[in-house]
C-alpha cells in the first residue's frame, strides 16, 4: 500500500466531511458494524430532522455533535435497513446495521421504468456486477457467453476488435442485422462493446416482445440494457482493480510438411510425362531431402506468439443525500497472438446526481472511450476482394517451402512472382483503427406534485472512426485501388452524431381503484436524429524507397492522391410517441400494457409509421391463500405476454432511385489517362414500399422460487413471428440488379428456456451454488415470396464450384445446408485406361464435378441416377445453426479466519448444428489447377491416394504413352496403382481441380465449452483494517481452457459469412485462443 | 422555478416541432434523385460518364474481351492437357466445354446487363426532361444508345437469345421478370435504334472527340456490324415449347425462310436469314461502312508497329484507326497486356517485375500463315519469353573506360555519324540507354526463344518493350500485379474496309473488294513486292494479289477476306465472331489442328513444314567499337538481347530446305555465322568462329539450347495429342486421329454459345433456362 493512494484516501474523507456542518452542544460517538460484525466505513449518520451529519471511519467510529431537538441519530447505509436511534443522554452508541431484504429485491430495467424483479411481467434476463466483476474480460459482452437462456452470444473470432454477436431467441429476421437494440442508461448505442467492463452495474436483456415494445421501433430483435454505476449515498468507496494475462492459441491446422507437400507438388509436375527429372522441387529421388525439413510454419509465425493482456481501472464513488457521484477511469492493453496485432482502450466516465430539493433533480452523465487497435482483422482486408488471399487462408495454404528456380523458370499458371506469403502480407501492412466516442447525457426529473414526474432527457454523443492502414510494395496485392504492387495508403473516416431527446410524465399512485392495488402510467415522446459522414483519402503509387511505414505516412504528396471522396447521409431520424399502464393488485395480479408509435425516415410516408402494442399479464399464485399451504413454495409467478415489435435496420435512399459522385475505388473512365469522376445510381433496385418488419411475440412463462428460494428460476414457453421480412432479396440479374430490399415473408422461432440456480449448500464458513441455463430454438421460414430458393455464400470465391448452398425456403429453417454427398474416390480397377493415356468409365459415367475422371478422384453420389453428377444431385446436408445452447456453473466460497477463499467453473455448451469447415475443403485439391499451394494434412501421401510410383517416380495416373509400355501396357498400370492405394483413405488432391461443396466438408459443431475458472482469495477484514484497506482479493482465472468437440476446425463456435442467410462457415478465420488472468482487487 | 418553466416549454416546444411529419422527410445533398438528375445537363453528362465506369469493370477488362473472344483457329487460352480440365475457367470454358457453374459467366452476364440498365435509366430519365431536345444531352443519350447496342450485341454473341429490355427497370420488377427474347427481335431493335441515332446527327466524329468516347464513326461501324451480324449465320434453340412461343426456335425460323448452313447440328440448327433479307441487311451496313470511309477520319496508320506503338504506350493513334477504345486506366485496369502480350518469365532487369501471364496463346500454324515479310508476323506471333539471364561474356569485359565518363563520344556507324553518352554505368548510344558491361555475371533481359510449344505462343501486340516510360517505371517499382491500363481497342479501322470488302463482294463488286483487302494486306509490307508467296499451311498460297484477283464469287473472296482477318485481328479476339457469323468457326479451327498434324508428320517430308530445330543468331549490335584518343573502345552492353528474326531457320537452314531435323554441318555454321554447339573461338585471322559476348562459361546447355531450339516438328507425345485434343475439343472434338467432324451423339454440333450460369438462372425462377444441351 502505497503512501501516496492512502493520502488520497484522507483527502476524500476530508473532502465529504465539509458537507458536515458545524459543532456544538451534545457530542455523540460510537460505532457501526454489518451483521457480520465487521464495521461498515462510510455509512452515513445524521441527525433526524437536520441537515447534521457525518460518516463513519475506517473502524466504523463516528463522532456527531447535536445540533437540532430530536436527539435521534439516523444510520443509513446501501443494502442496509435504516437505522433510528435514541441518543437523548448518551455519549456512545454502538449500532448493528441489518440487511435490507427489500433492498436485495433486484431492480430492473424495463424501457422507461424500473421494477423489482419480483414485480416483472415479461420475460427478462438479468447479468449483474457481481458476476461480471469475478470474471475479467476486456469485452463486455464476452462476459455475458452462456449467462442467460435465451440470450446467444457469439464470439465469431479471436481477433481483438472481433465483432461479439448477441442473439435473443434466434433472431427474427433472416436477412437483416439481428442484434438487439441497446440502450446504455436510458439511451440507444450501437454496441456495448466498449464499456469498461469495471463500470458495468447490471445488463438486463428483455426477450419477449411485451417487455421491448416499450421501444417499439428497434426491439424486435430483444433489448439488452445496460445500467452504470452510480454513486450511492454514504460512504466514499473506491475501488482499484488491476489484471495482468497471458493468452495463446488453442489450436493450429494441420497441414503437410515440406516432404508430403513436394511429393504432391511433384505428382502435378509430372503428369502425361515419361520422366520428370526435375519438378519444382527436383526430382523424385531429390525429394527425400525435403524429409524431416522443418519448412515454414505460417500459422506458427502468424500468431504463435504469447499474447498479453493488461487491466486496470479505478474508480470512486459516494455522495451525499443531495450530490452522488461515481467517477472511473479503466485502461485495457491487449497484445493478441496474432503478429501485429494490438488493442487499447482508455474509458473515462463521470456520472452525477443532484437534487435541487424534494422536487427537483438533475444528472448529468459523461461517458468517453477512445479504442485504438492496431494489426490485420481476419478475411478480405481493405484493399481485397476475396478472402481466399487473406492472410489467414494462406496461412493454411502458402508453400512451406519456395521451388527451386535456377535460372527463374516457372510455371506461368502458377507463378510465385505474383504471390505473397502471408508473413509480408502481414509484416507489410499496418492497420490502425482509432474510435472516439463520447457522450454527454443531462437528465431533468420534476415531481411537482405527488406521483406526479417529470422527466426529459437530452443525449449526445459522437462515435468517430477513422482508419488508417499503409501497405508496403510488398503487400499490395490484388489491390482494388490505383497501383497495385506500389505502396498505398489509405485514410477512412466514419463520423456519426446522435441526438436524442425524451420526455416522459408518470403518474404514480396507491390505492388507485381499490385498496392495496398500485397504478402507474407513462405517457412520452422521443426523437433522435443521427447524422452519418463517410470520407476516403487514398495515396497511392509510391516509389519503391517508401519502404516503411512512417515513410508512407509522412510523405503523401510523393504519392498520387486519388480524388478524396465523403458522403453525407441522408439524417436518419425517429420520432416516436409512446404510453405505459401498469397495473397491480395486491402484489398478486399484474397488468402492464404499451404502445407506442414510431415514425422513421427511412420509409416512404405512407409507410412511415409503425404500431407496436403489448400486454403482460401476470399472476402471483404463491400469494393466493390457497397456496400457502405448499410451505416449500416460496414464489410462484405465472407470466402470459403478447406483443409486437419493429425492425427498420435497412440503409436511408433505398426508396427511389438516386445518384451518387463516384467513390476512389470501383472502376472509373480513365479518359486521356485522368481517373474522371461521373454519377452513378445505387446498388439496390429502389423500392418505394418498404415498410416496416414486424415481429410478434408470444410468451407464458413461469417463475419460481422453491424451499425460501434455494432453488429458484424460470422457464419460458415463446413463440415468435417475424412478418414483412425486411430483406435483400435476389432479382433476377438481367434487370441490371442483383438485390432489392423488399419486405417479403414471414420467419418464426419457437423455443423455450429454462434457468435454474441452486443453492446447494450456505454453511456460514462454506457456500456452494449452482446455476444452469437452457434454451432451445427453432427457426422456420414460414412465408416467403422470392424466385430464388438458393443464397450462395460465395465464401472462397471462385476457388469453390457451385455454391447455391443454402437453401431458403418455405417450410424450411434457416441454415439449411445443401450440397453433394461424398462417395469416396474412383479406384483404378473402376476405371479403363486407354491407350492414349486417357481414363474412362466403362459405362460413360461420371461421379466426379465437372472435371475429368481419373484414379483418385472423388465421387459424389449420383441421386437421381443419371450417370452424372449435377444440380439435381445435390441433397441436405444439414443445419448451420444450433439449437440447443445454455450454460452452467458452480461457485463456491470457503470463509475462514485466513481470509475467504471463492472458486467459480462455468461451462458454456450449444447443441444440434454443423458446421461447414471452408478451410479444410478450400485446402483438399488442386484448386483451379494453380500449382504450388499446400493442403492440409489429410492429404499426406501416406494417407492418400497417389499416381507416383514410389518405386519409379513415374506418373501412372496421367500416364505417358512410354509409362504405359514400361508397365507392359494399361493392365500393368491399373494393378500398379492398386497395389500402391490399397487402403488409403483420401482421394488424390491432383485428380480434382474443381471442388464442391460436400458431406465430407460438414462437421458436427456441438461442443462444450469450459469457459471460464477463477479461484480469488479475500484477505480478511482483521488483517486490512491495519492497512486501511476494505477488501482486498487477488484472483487467477483461465479462459477457453477446454473445448470439448468434435469440429477438427480452430472452434466450433464460428460463423464468417456476412450474409445472415448463411451462417456457419469456417473460412480464413482468426484462430481462439485460450487465456489465463491474475488479477487484483482493492476497495478502500 | 423559471427555469423548469422554461424547459417545460422548451420540451413542449421540440414536441410541436418534432410532431410534424416533414420532420421525417430527410435528404442530402450526396444524393440525386433522379428527377434533379436528369433536368441538368452537367448531371446528364456525368451519368453518361457512368457508363463508361461500367465499360472499365470486368467485362472489357477480359471476360468479353479476351476470354469470350478466344478458341478460335489463332486464338487460344491455355487449356492444354492436364489444365484444360477446369471446366469453371476460362481454360476449359473456352474450350467449348464451358460448365454452368463457371461463375465469371455470371460476373460477366450481371455487369453486362447493369450497363444496360445503366443505359436504359438515362436514356428514359431524359426523355421524361425538359432537356431531352438539348443538343448536349441529345449527344450524352445518343452515347447511351450506342453504348446499349453494343452490349446487347456482345451479350447475344455470348448467350444467344437473351432478355431484352429497353426502358429502366421497375420496382415491382413488371419489366424485369422476363424469359429469353428472340436475337433477332433484339438485332432489329438495335438497327433501327441506331439508325436514329446516326440520323440525329449529335453524335461527334472523332476529329471532334477522341477515340476514348463514342463517336459517328464507331456509331456506323457498330450498326453495320450488328446488320451484318444478322445478317449471318448463328446456332438456334431446338423445337422447345418455349423457343416455339418465343417464335424462335429453329422450326419457326426455318419456316420463316431462314435457310441452313452446311454444318449444322439437327436440333439446334445453324440458320441464316433469307437471300432477299440478307441482302437489304448488307446494303444498310454497306452505306453506313461507305460513310465512314468516305468521311475521311478514319484511316490507317502507316505502320502496323506504329499503330501498336500508340496503344501500348497509352496514347491515342492520330489517324484514328482505332474506332473506339474503353478508357482503361493505368495502374488499376486492364489486362492487355498482361494475360495477352509478350511474357516476362521471372523480374526482369530491363522491364522490371515480371507483370504478365500471357494467357492468350496463338499457335505455329499462325506464325506459318504470315508471308516472311509481312510486318505483322513478328508483331503477332511471338514463340520467345523476356527472362533474365547470368551471362558471363567471354570477351575481357571493360574495365578501363573511365577515361570516358561523362564525356560525349562521337563516332560512326553504318557511314552516319552517331552520339554517345557514357557516364557510370551506362552508355547512351543514340538515345538509347545501354548498360556497361563492366563485370562477369551481369544479368541480361533477352529473348528466349520457347522450346516445342506449337499452340502456345504469345501474342506480341501488346509488348512491355513498347510501354510508356511511366510504364517501365512504375513496373520496375512495383512488386506485384498491376493493371497496364492499355484501352480496350473495340473496332480498328482495317476491320471497317474488311466489312466494306465483303458488302461489295457480297453483291459482286469483286474488283472493289479486293482493293479494300490489298490496301489492309499492304499496309503490312514496307514494299508491296514483297509480298510474294507465304507459306500457309492449308495449302499454298500463290501471290496475294493474284489470288485476290482470282476471286470471282462471294465464297472465294470471303476466303481472302478471312485470310486476311486471321493475319491483321490475330490475337484482338474479334475473329470469333466474324468466324460464326460466316459459319467457319468450326472449320477454320479443324483446318488449323489438321494443318498441324500436316505440317509436323515426319514421314511425309514434303509436307514438313515445321522443323524440328530452329537455329538463329541474336541481333549483332552486342558491341560497339568506339574510337577514343586513337585507341579502340570495346563497349559490351546489353549482349545478345534480341533475336534477329530474320536469322531464324523457320524454313529450313538454307531457307529453301524442307527437310526437318536435319542438322547441318559446322561449313555451314560457319558460312552464315551462326552459332553451333561446340562453340569455336573467334579467330581473328580467319574471321570465322563466334566473336560476341554471351557465350556460357562452360559451353554448357546454354548455346546448344538458346541457339538452335527444338520447334515445333519436335513431335512428342504431349503436343500431338494431348495438346492438339484439347484446343476447343467441346467444338470439334477431341481427337486428332481421324480427320473426322465433331459428330458424337450427345453432343450439340456447332455450339459456341456459352451456358447460362447458375446463379443468374436459379435468380430468375425458371424464367430463363439453358438450351443447346446445357444442363439446366
Amino acid at each position: 500500500m502505497s503512501e501516496k493512494t492512502k493520502n488520497v484516501r484522507y483527502a476524500l474523507v476530508a473532502m465529504l466531511l465539509l458537507f458536515c456542518s458545524a459543532i456544538q452542544a451534545q457530542t455523540v460517538s460510537g460505532n457501526v458494524k454489518d451483521p457480520t460484525g465487521e464495521p461498515i466505513i462510510g455509512a452515513t449518520v445524521m441527525e433526524q430532522g437536520t441537515q447534521n451529519g457525518t460518516v463513519t471511519d475506517f473502524d466504523g467510529n463516528f463522532t456527531i455533535t447535536l445540533k437540532g431537538k430530536s436527539h435521534k441519530l439516523v444510520f443509513s447505509y446501501v443494502g442496509m435497513v435504516n437505522q433510528t436511534v435514541d441518543v437523548a443522554g448518551k455519549s456512545s452508541v454502538n449500532v448493528a446495521m441489518k440487511d435490507d431484504a427489500q433492498m436485495l429485491d433486484e431492480v430492473v430495467a424495463i424501457g422507461y421504468t424500473t421494477v423489482r424483479k419480483r414485480d416483472l411481467t415479461g420475460a427478462v434476463s438479468q447479468v449483474n456486477a457481481k458476476q461480471i466483476e469475478d470474471i475479467p474480460v476486456t469485452n463486455v459482452t464476452e462476459a455475458l457467453t452462456g449467462k442467460m437462456a435465451g440470450v446467444n452470444v457469439t464470439t465469431t473470432e479471436g481477433s481483438p476488435d472481433a465483432e461479439i454477436t448477441i442473439r435473443v431467441r434466434g433472431g427474427g429476421s433472416i436477412s437483416q442485422d439481428n442484434s438487439p437494440l441497446y440502450i446504455v442508461d436510458g439511451f440507444e448505442v450501437s454496441s456495448i462493446n466498449d464499456i469498461a467492463s469495471s463500470d458495468i452495474e447490471t445488463i438486463d436483456v428483455l426477450k419477449d416482445a411485451a417487455s421491448t415494445a416499450i421501444y417499439g421501433a428497434r426491439g424486435a430483435n430483444g433489448v439488452v440494457i445496460v445500467t452504470t454505476k452510480s454513486g450511492k449515498e454514504g460512504k466514499v468507496n473506491i475501488n482499484f482493480n488491476a489484471t495482468y494475462g497471458w493468452e495463446k492459441v488453442v489450436k493450429e491446422i494441420g497441414v503437410m510438411d515440406p516432404y508430403n507437400y513436394g511429393v504432391y507438388q511433384y505428382e502435378l509436375d509430372s503428369g502425361t510425362q515419361y520422366v520428370t527429372d526435375k519438378g519444382s522441387y527436383g526430382s523424385y529421388s531429390e525429394l527425400n531431402q525435403l524429409k524431416g525439413m522443418a519448412g515454414n510454419n505460417w500459422q506458427d509465425k502468424l500468431f504463435g506468439r504469447t499474447g498479453t493482456q493488461k487491466t486496470y481501472d479505478i474508480s470512486v464513488n459516494g455522495g451525499t443525500k443531495k450530490l452522488k457521484y461515481n467517477v472511473s477511469y479503466a485502461h485495457v492493453g491487449k497484445e493478441t497472438i496474432m503478429l501485429g496485432s494490438e488493442l487499447k482502450r482508455d474509458n473515462v466516465m463521470a456520472k452525477l446526481n443532484y437534487k435541487f430539493n424534494k422536487w427537483l433533480s438533475a444528472d448529468f452523465k459523461f461517458a468517453l472511450s477512445n479504442q485504438k487497435v492496431e494489426g490485420l482483422g481476419s478475411g478480405t482486408d481493405t484493399n481485397e476482394s476475396n478472402a481466399t488471399n487473406s492472410w489467414s487462408n494462406k496461412a493454411i495454404r502458402y508453400a512451406p517451402i519456395n521451388p527451386i528456380t535456377d535460372d527463374g523458370e516457372e510455371d506461368e499458371n502458377s507463378s510465385f512472382a505474383t504471390r505473397v506469403d502471408p508473413y509480408q502480407s502481414v509484416t507489410g501492412t499496418s492497420k490502425e483503427v482509432t474510435r472516439l466516442k463520447h457522450n454527454y447525457n443531462f437528465g431533468l426529473t420534476w415531481k411537482p406534485w405527488k406521483g406526479w414526474k417529470f422527466n426529459t432527457r437530452f443525449s449526445m454523443g459522437w462515435d468517430n472512426k477513422d482508419t488508417d492502414q499503409a501497405w508496403l510494395a510488398k503487400a499490395n496485392n490484388n489491390s482494388k485501388y490505383e497501383n497495385a504492387g506500389m505502396g498505398l495508403v489509405v485514410y477512412q473516416t466514419d463520423h456519426k452524431k446522435t441526438l436524442t431527446n425524451t420526455n416522459t410524465v408518470t403518474y404514480d399512485a396507491k390505492n388507485f381503484l381499490l385498496s392495496s392495488d398500485k397504478f402507474t402510467a407513462l405517457l412520452g415522446h422521443e426523437w433522435k436524429q443521427t447524422k452519418q459522414t463517410k470520407t476516403e483519402d487514398v495515396y497511392t503509387g509510391y516509389p519503391t524507397d517508401y519502404d516503411t511505414f512512417d515513410k508512407l505516412f509522412d510523405n503523401t504528396s510523393v504519392a498520387k492522391r486519388m480524388d478524396p471522396w465523403d458522403y453525407v447521409y441522408p439524417n436518419d431520424r425517429l420520432l416516436s410517441f409512446f404510453g405505459q399502464l401498469l397495473y397491480t393488485i395486491q402484489d398478486k395480479y399484474y397488468l402492464n400494457a404499451t404502445l407506442r408509435a414510431d415514425g422513421s425516415s427511412k420509409f416512404g410516408s405512407g409507410n412511415r409509421w409503425g404500431w407496436f402494442p403489448a400486454v403482460q399479464v401476470a399472476w402471483r399464485l404463491s400469494e393466493e391463500d390457497f397456496m400457502k399451504k405448499y410451505e416449500w413454495i416460496s414464489n410462484l409467478k405465472l407470466r402470459l405476454s403478447i406483443g409486437t415489435a419493429g425492425n427498420n435496420r435497412i440503409d436511408s435512399g433505398l426508396l427511389m432511385t438516386q445518384y451518387e459522385r463516384s467513390k476512389t475505388t470501383g472502376s472509373a473512365p480513365y479518359f486521356d489517362e485522368n481517373r474522371t469522376p461521373y454519377l452513378m445510381h445505387g446498388e439496390y433496385l429502389y423500392n418505394p414500399n418498404l415498410k416496416w418488419e414486424t415481429t410478434i411475440t408470444r410468451n407464458i412463462g413461469i417463475d419460481y422460487g422453491f424451499w425460501k428460494g434455494r432453488v429458484n428460476g424460470s422457464f419460458d414457453i415463446y413463440w415468435n413471428s417475424t412478418n414483412d421480412l425486411l430483406m435483400k432479396a435476389r432479382v433476377q440479374s438481367s434487370s441490371g440488379y442483383i438485390y432489392q430490399f423488399r419486405n417479403f415473408g414471414s420467419t418464426s422461432n419457437k423455443g423455450f428456456e429454462l434457468t435454474t440456480n441452486v443453492v446447494i449448500l450456505d454453511k456460514k464458513t462454506f457456500s456452494l451454488n449452482g446455476n444452469f441455463n437452457i434454451s432451445y430454438n427453432r427457426n422456420k421460414i414460414t412465408e416467403l415470396n422470392t424466385d430464388s430458393k438458393y443464397e450462395s455464400s460465395s465464401f472462397a470465391g471462385s476457388t469453390i464450384s457451385e455454391y447455391n448452398d443454402f437453401k431458403i425456403a418455405e417450410g424450411e429453417r434457416l441454415g439449411e445446408l445443401y450440397g453433394f454427398l461424398y462417395d469416396g474416390y474412383y479406384t483404378a480397377s473402376e476405371l479403363t485406361l486407354g491407350g492414349d493415356g486417357k481414363w474412362t468409365s466403362p459405362d460413360d459415367s461420371n461421379y466426379t464435378y465437372g472435371g475429368t475422371l481419373y484414379p483418385g478422384a472423388p465421387k459424389y453420389k449420383d441421386v437421381d441416377g443419371d450417370g452424372k453428377i449435377t444440380e439435381a444431385d445435390k441433397q441436405r446436408l444439414g443445419n448451420t445453426v444450433p439449437t440447443w445452447t445454455g450454460g452452467f456453473g458452480f461457485d463456491a466460497s470457503w470463509k475462514n479466519t485466513w481470509g475467504t477463499i471463492d472458486a467459480s467453473i462455468f461451462f458454456n455448451y450449444s447443441l444440434g448444428n454443423e458446421i461447414l469447415n471452408g478451410t479444410k475443403l478450400a485446402n483438399s485439391f488442386f484448386a483451379g489447377s494453380s500449382k504450388g499451394y499446400n493442403l492440409i494434412d489429410q492429404f499426406n501421401v501416406d494417407n492418400r491416394y497417389t499416381w507416383v510410383d514410389p518405386a519409379t517416380g513415374l506418373n501412372l495416373g496421367r500416364p505417358h504413352a512410354n509409362t504405359i509400355a514400361a508397365y507392359g501396357g494399361t493392365e500393368g498400370v491399373v494393378s500398379r496403382l492398386n497395389e500402391i492405394n490399397a487402403g488409403k483413405a483420401m482421394w488424390n488432391p491432383a485428380a480434382t481441380s474443381t471442388m464442391v461443396i460436400s458431406d465430407w466438408a460438414l462437421e458436427k459443431a456441438d461442443f462444450l465449452r469450459l469457459q471460464s475458472v477463477t479461484i480469488g482469495y479475500t484477505l480478511p477484514k482483521a488483517w486490512l483494517k491495519k492497512i486501511h484497506l476494505q477488501k482486498v482479493r487477488i484472483y487467477f482465472t483461465g479462459h477457453n481452457l477446454a473445448c470439448i468437440t468434435g469440429y477438427k476446425g480452430y472452434d466450433p463456435e464460428v460463423s464468417v459469412s456476412k450474409n445472415a442467410m448463411c451462417p456457419g462457415i469456417d473460412f480464413a478465420t482468426y484462430p481462439k485462443s485460450r487465456s489465463y488472468t491474475m488479477g487484483l482487487n482493492l476497495q478502500f | 422555478m423559471k427555469n423548469i418553466f422554461k424547459t417545460i416549454v422548451i420540451c413542449l416546444g421540440a414536441f410541436a416541432l418534432t410532431a410534424c411529419s416533414d420532420w421525417l422527410d430527410t435528404t442530402t445533398d450526396s444524393q440525386l434523385p433522379e428527377s434533379v438528375a436528369f433536368n441538368n445537363v452537367e448531371d446528364i453528362q456525368l451519368a453518361t460518364l457512368g457508363l463508361y465506369a461500367d465499360l472499365c469493370s470486368d467485362p472489357y477488362i477480359q471476360l468479353q474481351t479476351i476470354h469470350q473472344g478466344a478458341g478460335t483457329d489463332c486464338e487460344l487460352i491455355d487449356g492444354l492437357g492436364a489444365t484444360a480440365t477446369n471446366q469453371n475457367n476460362e481454360r476449359d470454358g473456352m474450350n467449348y466445354n464451358a460448365s454452368v457453374s463457371w461463375t465469371k459467366l455470371g460476373t460477366l452476364w450481371e455487369k453486362q446487363y447493369k450497363t444496360i440498365e445503366d443505359c436504359n435509366r438515362i436514356i428514359e430519365g431524359v426523355s421524361r426532361s425538359e432537356l431531352k431536345d438539348n443538343d448536349a444531352v441529345m449527344s450524352a443519350t445518343a452515347e447511351a444508345r450506342v453504348i446499349r447496342a453494343m452490349v446487347y450485341l456482345d451479350l447475344i454473341r455470348v448467350f444467344g437469345d437473351i432478355p431484352f429490355r429497353w426502358d429502366a427497370a421497375n420496382s415491382d420488377l413488371s419489366n424485369i421478370n422476363q424469359g429469353k427474347t428472340d436475337r433477332d427481335v433484339i438485332l432489329d431493335a438495335l438497327i433501327d435504334d441506331l439508325e436514329n441515332v446516326v440520323e440525329e446527327n449529335k453524335l461527334p466524329w472523332c476529329d471532334q472527340v477522341s477515340s476514348e468516347h463514342v463517336n459517328m464513326g464507331f456509331a456506323k461501324g457498330l450498326l453495320a456490324n450488328i446488320c451484318m451480324t444478322r445478317a449471318g449465320y448463328a446456332i438456334r434453340e431446338d423445337n422447345n415449347s418455349r423457343a416455339e412461343e418465343g417464335g424462335y426456335s429453329s422450326s419457326k425460323k426455318e419456316n420463316a425462310g431462314y435457310i441452313k448452313a452446311d454444318y449444322s447440328d439437327d436440333n439446334f440448327k445453324t440458320l441464316r436469314p433469307s437471300d432477299e433479307d440478307c441482302k437489304e441487311l448488307y446494303e444498310k451496313a454497306e452505306k453506313q461502312l461507305k460513310e465512314i470511309i468516305e468521311h475521311g477520319t478514319h484511316d490507317m496508320n502507316n505502320s502496323f508497329a506504329g499503330f501498336w506503338g500508340y496503344i501500348n504506350k497509352l496514347e491515342l493513334d492520330p489517324t484514328h484507326e482505332s474506332m473506339f477504345e474503353i478508357p482503361m486506366g493505368f495502374g488499376i485496369a486492364g489486362e492487355l497486356g498482361y494475360t495477352v502480350g509478350v511474357r516476362m518469365n521471372g523480374a526482369t532487369k530491363d522491364w522490371g517485375f515480371q507483370n504478365s501471364a500471357g494467357k492468350l496463346k496463338t499457335t505455329a500454324e499462325q506464325l506459318y500463315s504470315y508471308q516472311p515479310c509481312d510486318t505483322r508476323r513478328d508483331i503477332t506471333c511471338v514463340p520467345y519469353e523476356l527472362k533474365n539471364f547470368d551471362r558471363t561474356p567471354n570477351a575481357t569485359p571493360i574495365k578501363d573506360y573511365t577515361f570516358l565518363k561523362d564525356s560525349v563520344v562521337v563516332f560512326e556507324e553504318g557511314g552516319e555519324e552517331k552520339q554517345a553518352t557514357v557516364t557510370d554505368e551506362t552508355i547512351i548510344f543514340d538515345g538509347e540507354e545501354m548498360p556497361v558491361i563492366t563485370e562477369y555475371g551481369t544479368a541480361v533481359t533477352a529473348e528466349s526463344l520457347v522450346k516445342n510449344k506449337p499452340f502456345a505462343l504469345y501474342i506480341g501486340k501488346w509488348d512491355v518493350r513498347r510501354m510508356s516510360d511511366r510504364w517501365k517505371q512504375q513496373n520496375k517499382s512495383a512488386s506485384l500485379k498491376f493493371g497496364y491500363g492499355i484501352n480496350t481497342v473495340k473496332m480498328r479501322y482495317p476491320q471497317i474496309l474488311l466489312w466494306y470488302a465483303e458488302c461489295l463482294a457480297y453483291k459482286g463488286d469483286f474488283e472493289g473488294a479486293a482493293e479494300w483487302v490489298k490496301k489492309v494486306h499492304f499496309r503490312a509490307f514496307n514494299d508491296a513486292k514483297q509480298s510474294y508467296t507465304g507459306r500457309s499451311p492449308i495449302e499454298d498460297k500463290g501471290d496475294f494479289e493474284d489470288e485476290l484477283d482470282a476471286a470471282t464469287d462471294f465464297e472465294s473472296m470471303l476466303d481472302m477476306i478471312d485470310l486476311e482477318n486471321r493475319l491483321e485481328f490475330c490475337g484482338e479476339c474479334f475473329r470469333k465472331w466474324d468466324l460464326i457469323r460466316w459459319n467457319r468457326l468450326h472449320d477454320n479451327i479443324w483446318a488449323a489442328k489438321m494443318a498441324y498434324v500436316k505440317g509436323s508428320t515426319q514421314d511425309d517430308s514434303s509436307n514438313a513444314l515445321y522443323q524440328r530445330k530452329i537455329y538463329f543468331k541474336y541481333k549483332d549490335d552486342a558491341v560497339k567499337e568506339i574510337e577514343q584518343n586513337g585507341k579502340m573502345v570495346k563497349f559490351f552492353y546489353a549482349p545478345e538481347k534480341a533475336i534477329d528474326w530474320s536469322s531464324a531457320t523457320w524454313y529450313g537452314v538454307d531457307g529453301t530446305n524442307k527437310e526437318k531435323g536435319e542438322v547441318p554441318n559446322n561449313t555451314w555454321f560457319n558460312d552464315h555465322k551462326y552459332r553451333y554447339a561446340s562453340s569455336t573461338a573467334y579467330d581473328e585471322g580467319t574471321g570465322k568462329g563466334y566473336k560476341y559476348p554471351g557465350l556460357g562459361k562452360d559451353n554448357k546447355d546454354f548455346n546448344a539450347q538458346s541457339y538452335a531450339m527444338n520447334s515445333f516438328g519436335y513431335e512428342t507425345y504431349d503436343s500431338r495429342e494431348l495438346d492438339l485434343g484439347s484446343i476447343c475439343s467441346g467444338l470439334v472434338g477431341s481427337s486428332t486421329k481421324t480427320v473426322d467432324q465433331f459428330d458424337e451423339p450427345g453432343h450439340v454440333k456447332n455450339r459456341y454459345l456459352m451456358p447460362i450460369e447458375r446463379t443468374v438462372m436459379d435468380s430468375s425462377n425458371k424464367r430463363l433456362y439453358n438450351s443447346y444441351g446445357y444442363p439446366n
